[in-house]
């Protein structure tokens, strides 16, 4: 994304991208994004297999339905929609590296260095490479990680046709949650919380057995890492943003939702964002525009951390009016700004009161 | 929670009032009447025992609301014996302090956003312990009975 951004901005930027996978690589993940993901960058939609109009919640035998429009994508097509589209729309100016990985950087120097040994010069570079960051680990960044579980199952067509995208919470999961979301022509069923890997796997057969997934046929299983909470401080990296001509985006600089696990909106929109710092058109300290929103969102979660799941989960959605409040907001993805009131406002209200 | 001597507060609530505008004094009246209105209400109509044992079953609880520029009122209720009362500034020590401008107060006073939405948001100022508790309380108040304020 910050790639396509600056080539359509400026013709004479050289671009390497330096990309671990093959070009037919696919990651399996929940994959839903939000409508105004969709707004914001519309070849996404070329990506969707299957749109949801709502999203249940639930918890032991409460169930609750919630108005959200969410697109279920699948991540290998939307890898080969960007790709397509950056070397096609910027007539082949930007060069990629498949199957590499950056071994070593050097921020002071501004050289990486490639696993063929080669190392390059670069005048800004932009670390979009997951929670281990390798750019992350070179400035100094610690990665809170979780375990997520994946599995892609085929279900018979009857049952795959009722199958609504679900959202679990369950006593034994702090931090996390049970997912089953439909993706045209398969379910994908996941799980992540904040417990250790092996015990995540234990509770996911658990889980998966005892909600009569095991009746479907898994046609993929894996595991993979994501941060656990919102860690970014602006005012540090804005500093090295300046100094080191050095930008952290998407799972690398956590950018993920802290309470629904969300990171592919994030992703995209720092990624553009990135390039607008680079080409001028952002201040290092303001980037990323959402900070504000993921910095309130990881308060909550804190602020609930002692509650258990159970407790927070009920005290939130005893009360229809605020459940709608709170999953309005986290699929908001960001803060309103505060009403401030004239004076003449302010009289007319006390005179109602 | 760091704490104004009793005489410290008691100056500043003076001074507070003397400096005020008719239509200052105008509009803290409302707003007190409306706190009043609500431990009403809630006395009425909340099961206090009930409520009691899901929330704080072991201690009595002292909520304080304050909204900014409009600190010198009793805003705020006491939770003792199986009654509620008003909450007096110079007597009673807070266990919790929920804080916000007054814009954000009349925005929830109109019912133009929600108790729930306000705190999410981060528009409120929260201190004390224990404080997701005392938040439900409030919330109750302000969505339950929200509607006295429009009376």
């Amino acid at each position: 994304m910050a790639a396509k951004t600056i080539l359509d901005a400026s013709s004479d930027k050289s671009i390497l991208i330096i990309d671990r996978n093959g070009p037919t690589y696919d990651k399996p993940c929940g994959g839903g994004v939000p409508q105004e993901c969709i707004d914001e960058f519309p070849f996404v939609g070329k990506s969707t297999c299957h749109t949801t109009s709502e999203i249940i919640v639930s918890h032991r035998d409460i169930r609750k339905h919630f108005p959200v429009k969410m697109h279920m994508i699948k991540r290998n097509n939307m890898r080969t929609t960007m790709l397509t589209m950056l070397i096609r729309d910027t007539g082949f100016s930007c060069d990629v590296l498949f199957n590499s990985i950056v071994n070593h950087v050097d921020i002071y120097n501004k050289t990486i260095t490639v696993n063929n040994g080669i190392t390059i010069h670069y005048d800004w570079i932009i670390g979009a490479d997951g929670v281990n960051s390798v750019i992350g680990k070179a400035l100094g960044f610690k990665y809170p990680k979780a375990i997520v579980m994946v599995t892609s199952n085929q279900s018979p067509e009857e049952v795959q046709r009722n199958i609504r995208s679900e959202i679990l919470f369950l006593d034994d999961l702090p931090g996390g949650y049970f997912w089953i979301f439909p993706k045209g022509d398969h379910v994908n069923i996941g799980m992540g919380g904040d417990v250790p890997g092996r015990k995540l796997k234990e509770m996911f057969e658990h889980h998966f057995r005892k909600l009569g997934c095991n009746e479907f046929h898994t046609v993929g299983r894996s595991a993979h890492l994501i941060p656990s909470g919102y860690r970014y401080l602006p005012r540090f990296f804005s500093s090295l943003i300046k100094s080191r001509h050095v930008i952290l985006c998407g799972d690398a600089a956590t950018f993920v939702n802290p309470m629904t696990e969300e990171g592919i909106y994030y992703a995209l929109k720092s990624g553009k964002e990135a390039a607008e710092v680079i080409l001028g058109n952002r201040t290092p300290k303001d980037y990323p525009s959402f900070h504000a929103y993921l910095k309130r969102v990881q308060k909550i979660r804190y602020e609930i951390k002692d509650l258990n799941i159970e407790k927070s989960f009920e005290r939130i959605f005893m009360d229809d009016n605020t459940a709608h409040d709170t999953v309005k907001f986290l699929f908001s993805h960001s803060i309103p700004d505060q009403k401030t009131y004239s004076e003449e406002e302010k009289n007319h209200i006390y005179n109602t009161l | 929670m760091s704490r104004l001597t009793k005489i410290e507060r008691a100056l500043l609530q003076q001074e507070q009032q003397q400096n005020d505008s008719l239509f200052e004094r105008e509009k803290k009246k409302r707003v007190q009447l409306v706190f009043n209105k609500m431990v009403t209400r809630i006395n009425q109509e909340i099961d206090l025992d009930k409520f009691k044992k899901t929330y704080f079953p072991d201690e009595d609880r002292t909520l304080e609301f304050l909204i900014e520029g409009m600190e010198d009122l009793d805003t705020g209720f006491v939770f003792e014996g199986g009654r509620v009362r008003t909450i007096e500034r110079l007597k009673d020590e807070p266990t919790v302090r929920f804080k916000c401008t007054e814009d954000v107060f009349l925005q929830l006073a109109t019912q133009e956003i929600s108790f729930a939405s306000a705190f999410l948001y981060g528009w409120l100022d929260i201190t004390g312990e224990n404080y997701m508790r005392d938040y439900e309380i409030f919330k109750r108040m302000f969505n339950k009975y929200g509607h006295i304020l429009k009376e």
